[in-house]
C-alpha cells in the first residue's frame, strides 16, 4: 500500500510532542551542555569562553579523580554482585515453591519503591550504635562497622543497599529462564546432572544475552547514582559525599559544582564525562545487542 | 505472563536411580532452598519492617540497645505530630498534584505517539525511533544546567510547571512499550478501518486506544512511583519551603537534625512510612502490572 500525504502528515502530528519534546528537551540542552563545558558560567554573568580549561581542570582536579575511583568501587563491586544475586534469587524461583508469586513480590518491591524515603530507612538501620544490621551481626559474634561514619565501610554500605534493588534483574532472569528449551534439561537429567549443575551448565549459557543486557544496565544506572549518596550523607560535616569524600560520585560532584558552587561550566564538563561513559555502553550494547537480543516475543 | 509454571523438571523415573535416594535428595535440596529463600526474604522485608516498628516506638525506644523489634504497646504519637503539621501535609499536597498531573500526561501523550511510531509512516520514522531508544540511556545530569536555565528564565523556579510541563513531551520507556504493545496487536482490523474510510485519527481514537488498556495502565503506574518519589528534579527546581515535595520534606526533616545535634529517628520513619504508604497500596494491587512493564521494556525507570 502506498504511503499517503494524508498519513504522513498525520503520523507526524501524532509523534509531534515527543518529536518536539526531543529537540527542546534533549538535544539543544545536550548540545547546549556540550558548549558550556568550554566556559566559565556562574549563571549570574554572562558565559565566558574558556577553550580547554574546564577539560584541563578535569585532569588536575584531585576531587574529580576521588569520584570517579568511587564511582568505578562502588559500581564494579555492586553490579556484578547484584548480577549474582538476581541469578540465584531466579535459580531459587525456577522452582516448585510454595507462596512463590508472594516471594517474587517480596523480592520485587525494593525496586519499585526507591527514592530518598527507602534511603532514609536504611541510613537508620546503618547506624553504628544502635542500627539493626550491627544488632543482628551482633547475634552471630560479629562485631559490625559503623558503616556510613567509616570513610571505609561507607561504600560497602552502598553496596547493601543496591542489592536489595535487584527485582528489575530477577524478573528479566525469570522471563528469560522460561525461554530455555525444556527438553534440554529433560536430556540432563537423563544423563544424571543434578539441579544446580543444569543451571550453570544450561540455563546460565542459555540466557547469557539478558545477563549481558543487564550488566550494561546495571553500569548506567550506577554511574549515575545520587539520591542514596544524597540521602544517607546529606547531614555530613562538609555535606553530602562524606565521610572524607568516601561516598562522593561523580553526579554528586556534578550537582554540587552546578547548584552548590554555580560553576555550571565544570558541571557541564562533568555532565559529558558522564554522558561518555554512558554512550560507549550503550554503543557496546547495540552492537551486541543486534547479534542478541530479540524484542519481539 | 504468569511467573508460575516450573521450567526446571520433576526428576524422571527413567533415570535409573532409586526413588527413594532420589525423594531424599530432593528433599534434602528443598530444605536447603527453603533456608536461602527464607533468610532473602528476611533481607528484603527488614527495611519495611524496621520502619514500621520504629514509627511506633516512644523516644528512648529508638535508640535502646538491646533494640525493641516490637514496641509494645505501639505508641502513634509520631504519626499524630506529623499529620498535624501543616508543612507536611503541604508536601502531601505538593507531591499529590504533581503525581496527579503526571500521570495525567503519560497516560495522554504517551500513547498516540508509540501509535504513530507502530502504524503510521511518516518520513524519518525509523531513524527517530533509533533515537529515542537512545535517548532512554540519557542520563538526567546531561540535560539538567540548560534546562535548569531555561525554567529560571521562563520564571517557572519554585513552582509545579518544571515538574509537570516536561511529562505533555511523552518519555522514551513509556512509548516504547506501548509500541511494543501495539505491534503485537493484529493489524487486520486497522486495515479494514483504512478500506471503510476512516480517518487516521479515528484508527486511533476508536481503533486503537480502547484496546490499550494494560499498557497505559502500566505507564500510569510507572509514572506514579516515579513522580511520587522523585527528587533530582524537585531539588533542582524547588527551594520555597510551601512549594517541597514530600521527598525534599524527608530531606529536610534529616539536615535539619544537622543544627540539633539529634535525630528524631521515630519522627522521621513515621514520616516515611505516610510518604510509603500510597506507594505499598499501589503496589499491591498493581504489581503484576509492574512485572509485566519491566518483562516489555526490560527496563525499570524508578532508580
Amino acid at each position: 500500500m502506498k504511503t499517503s500525504t494524508r498519513e504522513r502528515i498525520d503520523g507526524l502530528v501524532m509523534a509531534a510532542p515527543w518529536l518536539i519534546g526531543f529537540f527542546v528537551f534533549v538535544l539543544s540542552p545536550t548540545v547546549r551542555t556540550f558548549i558550556f563545558s568550554f566556559q566559565d558560567y556562574d549563571i549570574i554573568h554572562p558565559p565566558v569562553w574558556v577553550g580547554l580549561d574546564n577539560y584541563r581542570r578535569l585532569f588536575a582536579d584531585e576531587v574529580f579523580g576521588t569520584s570517579m575511583y568511587n564511582t568505578a568501587y562502588y559500581s564494579l563491586v555492586s553490579v556484578p554482585l547484584q548480577l549474582l544475586l538476581a541469578l540465584f534469587l531466579a535459580f531459587l524461583m525456577a522452582r516448585k515453591i510454595i507462596l512463590k508469586t508472594l516471594i517474587t513480590s517480596i523480592y520485587f518491591l525494593p525496586s519499585v519503591i526507591t527514592g530518598v524515603a527507602v534511603a532514609l530507612i536504611w541510613k537508620l538501620m546503618f547506624q553504628g550504635s544502635y542500627g539493626v544490621l550491627n544488632t543482628l551481626l551482633g547475634y552471630v559474634g560479629i562485631t559490625g562497622p559503623v558503616w556510613l561514619d567509616s570513610p571505609e565501610w561507607s561504600k560497602v554500605a552502598l553496596v547493601i543497599l543496591s542489592l536489595s534493588r535487584i527485582g528489575t534483574f530477577m524478573i528479566i532472569y525469570m522471563a528469560a529462564i522460561q525461554g530455555v528449551p525444556r527438553d534440554l534439561y529433560d536430556a540432563a537429567e537423563i544423563d544424571g546432572a543434578g539441579q544446580v549443575r543444569q543451571f550453570t551448565r544450561i540455563t546460565v549459557p542459555i540466557i547469557t544475552p539478558a545477563i549481558f543486557f543487564t550488566l550494561i544496565i546495571g553500569f548506567i544506572y550506577s554511574f549515575q547514582i545520587f539520591t542514596e549518596v544524597m540521602s544517607l550523607t546529606l547531614d555530613f560535616v562538609g555535606g553530602p559525599g562524606g565521610p572524607a569524600r568516601s561516598t562522593l560520585m561523580l553526579v554528586v560532584y556534578l550537582y554540587q559544582e552546578a547548584f552548590t558552587f554555580l560553576r555550571m561550566g565544570y558541571a557541564a564538563t562533568l555532565a559529558w564525562v558522564l554522558l561518555i561513559m554512558v554512550l560507549v555502553l550503550t554503543a557496546v550494547n547495540f552492537w551486541l545487542g543486534k547479534r542478541w537480543v530479540h524484542y519481539e516475543r | 505472563m504468569k511467573a508460575g509454571a516450573s521450567p526446571v523438571p520433576e526428576p524422571s523415573v527413567a533415570s535409573g536411580v532409586s526413588l527413594r535416594r532420589l525423594d531424599l535428595r530432593r528433599t534434602v535440596a528443598q530444605s536447603v532452598v527453603y533456608l536461602f529463600v527464607l533468610a532473602t526474604v528476611l533481607f528484603f522485608l527488614l527495611p519495611v519492617f524496621w520502619m514500621a516498628s520504629t514509627s511506633f516506638k516512644e523516644p528512648k525506644q529508638v535508640f535502646s540497645t538491646p533494640p525493641t523489634w516490637i514496641p509494645l504497646p505501639p505508641v502513634a504519637d509520631y504519626y499524630a505530630e506529623n499529620l498535624g503539621n501543616a508543612q507536611m501535609r503541604g508536601y502531601f499536597k505538593n507531591t499529590m498534584i504533581i503525581t496527579g498531573f503526571n500521570i495525567l500526561a503519560a497516560v495522554l501523550v504517551n500513547p498516540i505517539v508509540a501509535f504513530s511510531f507502530a502504524r503510521m509512516r511518516w518520513p524519518g520514522r525509523r531513524l527517530f525511533f533509533t533515537v529515542l531508544l537512545i535517548t532512554i540511556m540519557l542520563p538526567l545530569q546531561v540535560t539538567l544546567i540548560p534546562i535548569y536555565i531555561i525554567f529560571r528564565d521562563l520564571g517557572w523556579l519554585n513552582t509545579y510547571l518544571p515538574l509537570i510541563i516536561p511529562l505533555f513531551f511523552g518519555n522514551p520507556v513509556y512509548i516504547f512499550l506501548i509500541r511494543q504493545f501495539i505491534l503485537s496487536m493484529p493489524g487486520e482490523m486497522l486495515d479494514a478501518g483504512r478500506i471503510d474510510g476512516c480517518s487516521n485519527y479515528r484508527l486511533y481514537f476508536n481503533l486503537t486506544l480502547p484496546l490499550l488498556g494494560a499498557p497505559i495502565a502500566t505507564v500510569a503506574i510507572f509514572q506514579f512511583m516515579f513522580s511520587w518519589n522523585d527528587f533530582l528534579y524537585p531539588l533542582v527546581f524547588i527551594n520555597s519551603d510551601d512549594m517541597k515535595t514530600l521527598a525534599l520534606g524527608l530531606m529536610d526533616l534529616m539536615s535539619q537534625s544537622q543544627f540539633t545535634g539529634v535525630f528524631d529517628w521515630g519522627l522521621s520513619m513515621s514520616a516515611t512510612a505516610l510518604a510509603l504508604i500510597p506507594c505499598f497500596i499501589v503496589y499491591l494491587i498493581a504489581q503484576r502490572y509492574f512485572i509485566q512493564g519491566v518483562n516489555i521494556t526490560q527496563v525499570y525507570t524508578g532508580r
